[in-house]
């Protein structure tokens, strides 16, 4: 007991500094991490909105403002001070947020090759010349770009032709990452030699509630993806097929409009007569 | 290409198409994660048309005869063709992670599962770790 007295004291002694304090002599790293999301994470308009929604659940708090500013800050990473802090370990220091139920990034990403290969959460996330502090997610539409690639290809097995639509996470976690608010859809369309549509297949990734309320993780895995099989696509006179991968900002149904959804990969192939 | 190089080409900036030409058996018993089950015959193969590096996984000992079918039979599509050095042995033996291929992806309205509603549902209690 006595070294919580002890502690205690101590923090009161030296307050925890604001983020003011920092930017002082820090400026870059303030400036750079002012323009993320995770800074304002407590005051964007979704947030405001779901949080509401929730009835103003302080447990929100502990992940979008745990010292109850506009967002994340400094200390939330680093701890109150003084200096000298301790060094931090990338990806530990993340996982207090972005592993929960309902987020696995952290998890996911310590089983991925992107690890296994000596890059880390900032290697991907940081932008180009913006030191460690510039971190970008998926709202940048280039770097969303790079998520994933998607294929095509036919194979002959046993006499029956067989389409793989192969879609190849890059994203050093699963795709897709952060919560359960996004989703990607795997559409993949067979076209008669007039283009109109004779069949189609979807797929949606992301995460699931299941009936007793507990999350479950339909996400694609990092590096693996998935191989999804069709056989016979050539049926119902299909000339071409057309495969894009969608990535959404919005968990629902794909109907529901989201006007942020960006494609990242298509693929095409002809088949032959 | 050496395993080595092909796995760090897979988390670069262009990562390879990798191709699993050993056939389906020796597939499903293990292969490079994110490999394409191509079937044993290039004949019998068509890619999307692409562009980039691709890498083969060939079956132990295979004939340069069966190397050059599947150049003859990839290149018109665009792709930069190698093959994995030692093939998948090599690639275990170094190491490197393996995938089991499994089916793992959901047809909407083909399970019990909610899609959730809200961008950032949590169930109490949040930060729940392993
Ligand atoms: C999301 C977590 C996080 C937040 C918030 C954060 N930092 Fe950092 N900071 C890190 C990590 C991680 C490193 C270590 C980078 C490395 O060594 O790879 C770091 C390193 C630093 C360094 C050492 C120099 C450097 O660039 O590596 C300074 C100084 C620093 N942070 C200051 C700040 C200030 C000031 C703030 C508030 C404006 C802040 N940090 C907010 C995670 C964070
Ligand atoms: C009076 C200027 C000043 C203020 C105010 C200041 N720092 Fe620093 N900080 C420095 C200097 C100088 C260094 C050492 C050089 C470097 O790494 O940039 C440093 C280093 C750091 C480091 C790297 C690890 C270490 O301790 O050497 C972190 C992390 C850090 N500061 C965080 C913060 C945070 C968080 C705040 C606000 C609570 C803050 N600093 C306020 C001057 C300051
Ligand atoms: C204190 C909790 C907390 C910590 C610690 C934390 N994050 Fe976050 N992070 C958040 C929240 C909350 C958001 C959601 C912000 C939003 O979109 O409103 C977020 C969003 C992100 C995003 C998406 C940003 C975007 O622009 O879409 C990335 C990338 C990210 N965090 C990376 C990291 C990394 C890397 C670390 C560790 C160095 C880290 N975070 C540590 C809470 C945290
Ligand atoms: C190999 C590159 C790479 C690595 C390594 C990586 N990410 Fe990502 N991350 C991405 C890409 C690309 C996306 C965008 C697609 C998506 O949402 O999955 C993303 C998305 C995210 C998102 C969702 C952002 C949003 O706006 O919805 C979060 C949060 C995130 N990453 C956090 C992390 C953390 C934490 C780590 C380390 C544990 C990490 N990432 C490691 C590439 C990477
Ligand atoms: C375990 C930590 C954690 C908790 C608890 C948490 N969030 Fe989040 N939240 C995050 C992270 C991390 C992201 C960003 C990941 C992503 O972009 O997919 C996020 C993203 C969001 C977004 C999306 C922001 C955007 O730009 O699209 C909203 C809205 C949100 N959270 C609301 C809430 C509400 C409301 C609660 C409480 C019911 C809550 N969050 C609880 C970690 C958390």
């Amino acid at each position: 007991m006595r070294w919580l007295i002890g502690l205690i004291l101590l923090l009161t002694a030296f307050p925890a500094l604001a983020d003011e304090d920092c930017s002082e002599c820090h400026i870059e790293i303030q400036r750079h991490f002012a323009a993320t999301a995770m800074a304002v994470a407590a005051r964007s308009d979704d947030f405001k909105r779901e949080w509401g929604e929730a009835k103003q659940n302080p447990e929100c708090l502990s992940c979008h403002a745990p010292s109850q500013a506009a967002g994340v800050v400094c200390a939330d990473c680093h701890g109150n001070g003084p200096h000298p802090y301790a060094r931090l370990k990338v990806p530990d220091v993340c996982a207090r947020c972005h592993d929960a139920p309902g987020e696995s990034t952290v998890r996911r990403h310590k089983s991925s090759l992107a690890a296994q290969r000596n890059l880390n959460c900032l290697s991907c996330h940081v932008k180009l010349g913006g030191g460690t502090h510039a971190i970008m997610g998926a709202t940048n539409t280039e770097f969303l770009s790079m998520a994933a690639r998607l294929h095509l290809a036919l194979r002959q097995e046993n006499g029956q032709q067989i389409l793989v639509a192969a879609v190849r996470p890059r994203t050093g976690h699963a795709l897709p990452g952060g919560t359960t608010g996004r989703s990607v859809w795997l559409i993949v369309r067979g076209l008669g030699g007039d283009k109109s549509e004779r069949w189609r297949e979807t797929r949606r990734f992301g995460w699931l509630k299941g009936p007793d309320g507990a999350w479950e993780e339909a996400t694609l895995a990092p590096d693996i993806g998935v191989n999804l099989e069709l056989p016979w696509p050539g049926r119902d006179g299909v000339q071409v097929i057309e495969a894009e991968l969608v990535y959404r900002f919005r968990p629902g149904p794909l109907e529901e409009p989201d006007p942020r959804q960006v494609t990242i990969s298509k693929a095409q192939m002809t088949l032959r007569q | 290409m050496s395993p080595d190089s092909v796995a760090d080409a897979l988390v670069s900036p262009a990562p390879p198409l990798i191709l699993d030409a050993r056939g389906r058996d020796q597939y499903a018993l293990g292969t490079v994660p994110g490999a394409i089950n191509a079937g044993r015959e290039p004949k019998g193969f068509l890619p999307s048309t692409g562009s980039g590096p691709l890498v083969l996984i060939l079956k132990k000992g295979a004939t340069s005869y069966l190397k050059r079918s599947w150049s003859e039979r990839l290149s018109p599509y665009g792709y930069k063709i190698s093959i994995l050095n030692g093939g998948f042995e090599a690639w275990q033996a170094a190491g490197l992670p393996v995938e089991i291929p499994a089916s793992g992806h959901i047809k909407p309205g083909s399970t019990p599962f909610i899609i959730p509603r809200g961008l950032c549902e949590i169930n109490s209690p949040a930060q729940v770790r392993e």
